[in-house]
């Protein structure tokens, strides 16, 4: 096939239908990508510190355990690493129900199928005083948030 | 004519192609009637029998169109938002003038398909017929299969209730195991991190159109092929019985070209096509037999669905995981691999939603697909059942089957609440209530 | 005209005429089930009773078919009243119809309440969607919320009319009295009197001894420990129980036993049930009767305990472990006797052994027998303390 001029056209007409096709199908592929979620933030506010009690405190609507210990607090993920559950506190350990994965009082897994012990949340303070959760951000088991006070 | 005689003319010229008088007009049909240029002239007396096919393959096709004609008619009633699917689901069964029966139709039929294709698939694989050229069938079979188990999943998350909601949210986190894109592709599904009202769109449209669209596409491919195969794979033994006797050469004139050369002309001494005792008319005998098929199949599922109410849980709550929470029993052996695949390897535990939901499953089908070729059994042996040359194939497959099957009857009636298995004889807990 | 193609097989004529016969029976079933709703003869049957109450006029206008009260503000669809029709016929039919017919009864507060602003579940419960009998009164396994009939409340021993008033409190939650709810009044007063508040978190104030109760109605029954309760696993049941024995039910809790007779436990539980997050537009709350302050004025966070030198653990435990809740120190009296020289009233020896069972002290020294009585008949439950703590409290309280 020679370069001719010819050629050259029509390679380029075809190639410029193949691109618009092309583009056409990126930009109605991304227009399935949503830019706006109506769903509650990744980062979220909570009741202040002192409205919680010692122990293990469930929010059903967060899906997930405020752990507070003297003055620490860490928080602690009710959604199953299995298939996406939610699990129940049990006094001593968190069971659930789906499929029977059991952890113990710190997420870690002693039961069942799920693979990976139950995530821990960041903890801070928001500026107004309330505990603040951002759930996009894991921590390691251990972490513990203490919020300051004016008096000790 | 009188007029008695000008209907009867009309009636005959609307009706001939299903009722032939004739074996001139059983072949003109065919070629004279839209619907009936999908089959061909003649079909293999073996290929139209019950004990070939059981006609499996026409029964799946056949609740495919009750699916399609009563799904259609839902979608008059059922509003897909968060807010009113629920409450049109209730309407359905409450409200609407024979709406329950509507909608226990489509939920029976539905099970009634993916449980026959599962038959289909076993009657392709034990009478060999996805052997040679009918390799590429077989694929565009599954692909049939797989299609029909999606248009199930995304199916059963519309009604919106908590058997919808948490079988989702277990099938969508199955999906997130899949290494490095499986974030990616849960996201896209649910068009956001959480099953809301983007999802339900997005199943939405996915099961009315773009699936169903999917399937008749390859439905269509699917028997254009048999076609271009020769038909059904009975057809093979009947050719080789024909081929191993060679016809008597008739006495043709021979042509010279120039005086040049002598004897008689091309002639084809063994037959290679099925002989007229072989063979019966495709109208009106196939029809017929469909139209048969059709009442049975959809007397099945009528009577189904006079006896039997389509289940629907209480709303969807995602905060309140029911116990036990199970997936439609065609998943159900899907479910008790993803919970009891977890493996610990050394520091690390892969997740049963990884092994269990995608890497055997995955296994099993990628196996299915290239079986026509790593199929050892010598050639010949199709169309029939059981053939002794075929045994350990029919083994394999059959060991396979069963075990799914058996998982799938342990888990409906041996799992219980918190997923713990409760012995036959033994009742299950009662689930506390509020009142 | 050529002989007709011999037929394929035969025997496909006779399933086809069987299968005909078969499909045109279910469809007559079908049909007949379409034309045979449960309601239809009920409906037809009130208009003979219309007739029969020389109501001729509306028996004439009665049209047969499904009616249902919509009200989308509070999300209600009530079909009850297919079948329930003579309920807004009180005043021209008796009041002694057999049921479905039954007029509503006519009660003082009726007209305050209008049908098609409440529908019927707002009030019964049960699931409004149905039209049938049994899914419209009980729902089936997967409903949670059965209307509530004379015959579920006989089984918690209780009048229907007193079992309802759980879900009047949905919108009466912050009256502090409310005529007409006599069982939900009687919860409240003792609430207030029993100082719940001291020990449990509702609507942003209280203690944190105990589990929130602001939503108490909604929390999911799995999460309730039965294995001390008697009878169906209910959380109403668990609720009765738990009130009249805590330690039975949730053994080693820090809730005293406030002796509650089985009828207060029942109201209290009734209140506790109809604490639910519920979506009215405020157009359905009513004015509260009495300004609902009342149960929130009290101490509930009482003040530091006073720094002790060298006695500091002691002094965390007294903070950490909750004494704070019941006793202050030098404040004044609490639900238990302030503090503030304890450690001259009582030596060492009696405040260890107090401090390691305060029942076992009790039935000890029988001149403490009134004790309970002196503090609002609670007796200060045992706080499982470890034998370190309670050597660092007894240090610490011995100095005050």
């Amino acid at each position: 096939m020679k370069a001719t001029r010819r050629w050259f056209l029509g390679a380029v007409g075809k190639g410029s239908v193949a691109l618009a096709f092309v583009v056409q199908l990126a930009a109605a592929a991304r227009a399935f990508l949503p830019n706006v979620l109506y769903e509650p933030l990744k980062r979220f506010k909570l009741k202040q510190p002192d409205q919680y009690p010692q122990g293990y405190t469930f929010d059903a609507d967060r899906r997930l355990f405020v752990v507070r210990d003297q003055e620490r607090f860490h928080v602690i993920s009710a959604v199953c690493t299995h298939l996406g559950c939610t699990v129940q506190w049990r006094q001593d350990e968190f069971a659930c129900p789906c499929h029977g994965s059991r952890f113990s009082t710190d997420g870690t897994v002693i039961a069942g199928p799920a693979p990976r012990p139950l995530p821990w949340y960041e903890v801070s303070l928001s500026p107004d005083g309330f505990l603040e959760v951002d759930s996009a951000q894991e921590v390691a088991r251990g972490f513990s948030f203490t919020p300051p006070r004016a008096k000790a | 004519m009188t007029a008695r005689e000008r209907a009867g003319a009309l009636w005959r010229r609307l009706t001939w192609t299903w009722d032939p008088a004739s074996e001139h007009e059983s072949g003109d049909a065919i070629v004279r009637n839209l619907w009936l240029h999908w089959f061909p002239a003649k079909v293999a007396r073996q290929s139209a029998s019950w004990n070939y096919s059981l006609w499996l393959g026409a029964a799946s096709a056949i609740l495919f169109l009750i699916l399609n004609v009563t799904g259609l008619l839902l979608m008059f009633f059922y509003v897909p938002s968060t807010e009113h699917a629920y409450g049109s689901m209730k309407d359905l069964d409450y409200a609407v003038t024979l709406g329950w029966l509507l909608r226990n139709q489509h939920r029976w039929a539905a099970h009634a398909m993916v449980a026959v294709v599962f038959l289909h698939m076993a009657r392709v694989f034990f009478t060999g017929a996805y052997r040679g050229q009918r390799a590429w069938n077989w694929l565009v079979g599954l692909a049939l299969l797989l299609a029909t188990l999606l248009a199930s999943f995304t199916g059963y998350l519309l009604p919106w209730d908590q058997l919808a909601f948490w079988a989702v949210t277990v099938g969508t986190n199955i999906a997130r195991e899949a290494p490095l894109i499986g974030e990616w592709i849960r996201f896209v599904l649910l068009g956001g991190s959480e099953i809301g009202q983007n999802a339900l769109l997005r199943f939405y449209v996915l099961h009315i159109f773009f699936l169903p669209a999917i399937i008749w596409i390859l439905f269509a491919y699917h028997m254009w092929r048999v076609r271009r195969d020769g038909g059904l794979a009975a057809v093979e033994p009947i050719r080789q019985a024909r081929s191993v006797q060679p016809k008597a050469t008739p006495a043709t004139k021979s042509y010279s070209l120039f005086g040049l050369t002598r004897g008689t002309s091309v002639v084809v001494r063994s037959s290679t096509e099925l002989e007229e005792q072989d063979e019966v008319f495709a109208s009106p005998n196939l029809t017929r037999r469909l139209a048969l098929v059709f009442l049975i199949v959809f007397n099945l599922t009528l009577l189904w669905s006079l006896l039997a109410n389509a289940p629907l849980e209480e709303a969807a709550n995602p905060a309140v995981t029911p116990n036990p929470a199970k997936a439609p029993w065609y998943f159900l052996w899907l479910q008790e691999l993803v919970a009891s695949t977890t493996i610990p390897i050394g520091g690390l535990r892969i997740s049963g939603g990884l092994i269990g939901g995608i890497v055997v499953p995955g296994i099993l089908l990628l196996v299915a697909a290239i079986w026509p070729w790593l199929d050892g059994s010598p050639a010949g042996n199709e169309g029939v059942w059981f053939p002794r040359r075929r045994l350990r194939q029919n083994l394999v497959f059959t060991l396979v089957f069963a075990i799914i099957i058996a998982l799938i009857l342990m888990d409906i009636f041996l799992r219980g609440p918190y997923w713990h298995l409760y012995w036959p004889g033994t009742s299950w807990p009662a689930m506390p209530r509020t009142l | 005209m050529e002989p007709r193609p011999p037929d394929f097989e035969r025997a496909d004529y006779a399933w086809m005429v069987i299968g005909s016969v078969v499909f045109f029976l279910l469809v007559a079933i079908a049909a007949w089930r379409a034309l045979h709703a449960e309601w239809q003869p009920i409906q037809r049957q009130f208009r003979t009773i219309l007739e029969g109450h020389d109501q001729m006029e509306a028996a004439r206008r009665f049209d047969l078919g499904i009616r249902q009260i919509w009200n989308p503000e509070i999300g209600v669809v009530d079909r009850c009243v297919t079948c329930h029709l003579g309920y807004e016929w009180g005043s021209r039919l008796p009041a002694d119809l057999p049921q479905p017919f039954t007029p509503h009864p006519a009660l003082p507060y009726l007209d305050r309440h209008p049908f098609t602003s409440f529908g019927c579940t707002v009030c019964h419960g049960g699931q409004g969607w149905a039209t049938q009998a049994a899914a419209a009164h009980t729902g089936g396994e997967h409903w949670d919320d059965p209307m509530l009939s004379r015959a579920l409340a006989l089984r918690y021993g209780l009048a229907q009319s007193q079992f309802i008033q759980m879900r009047c409190n949905y919108c009466h939650r912050h009256d502090l009295s409310t005529p007409g709810m006599d069982e939900i009044n009687e919860a409240k007063a003792l609430f207030k009197k029993k100082k719940c508040l001291v020990c449990h978190v509702v609507e942003g104030k209280g203690g944190l001894i105990g589990p929130e109760l602001t939503y108490f109605g909604d929390k999911n029954p799995e999460l309730f420990d039965f294995a001390g309760v008697d009878g169906s696993r209910t959380v109403f049941n668990w609720s009765v129980q738990h009130l009249m024995n805590p330690d039975k039910v949730s053994p080693k809790t820090a809730m005293p036993s406030f002796g509650f007779q089985p009828e207060q436990a029942k109201a209290l539980t009734l209140m506790l049930l109809s604490w639910k997050r519920n979506h009215f537009p405020p157009q359905y709350i009513p004015r509260p009767i009495e300004i609902a302050e009342a149960p929130y004025k009290m101490v509930t966070v009482a003040p530091e305990p006073p720094a002790v030198p060298g006695a500091d653990a002691g002094r965390q435990v007294f903070r950490t472990r909750g004494c704070a809740a019941c006793h202050t120190v030098g404040a004044g009296r609490l639900l238990g006797p302030d503090l503030n020289g304890v450690g001259a009233r009582r030596d060492q020896n009696w405040l260890r052994e107090w401090l390691a069972d305060p029942a076992a002290v009790i039935r000890a020294h029988p001149d403490l027998a009134n004790w309970p009585q002196d503090y609002e008949g609670v007796l200060m439950p045992n706080q499982n303390l470890s034998p370190a703590e309670i050597d660092a409290l007894v240090a610490y309280l011995s100095r005050l």
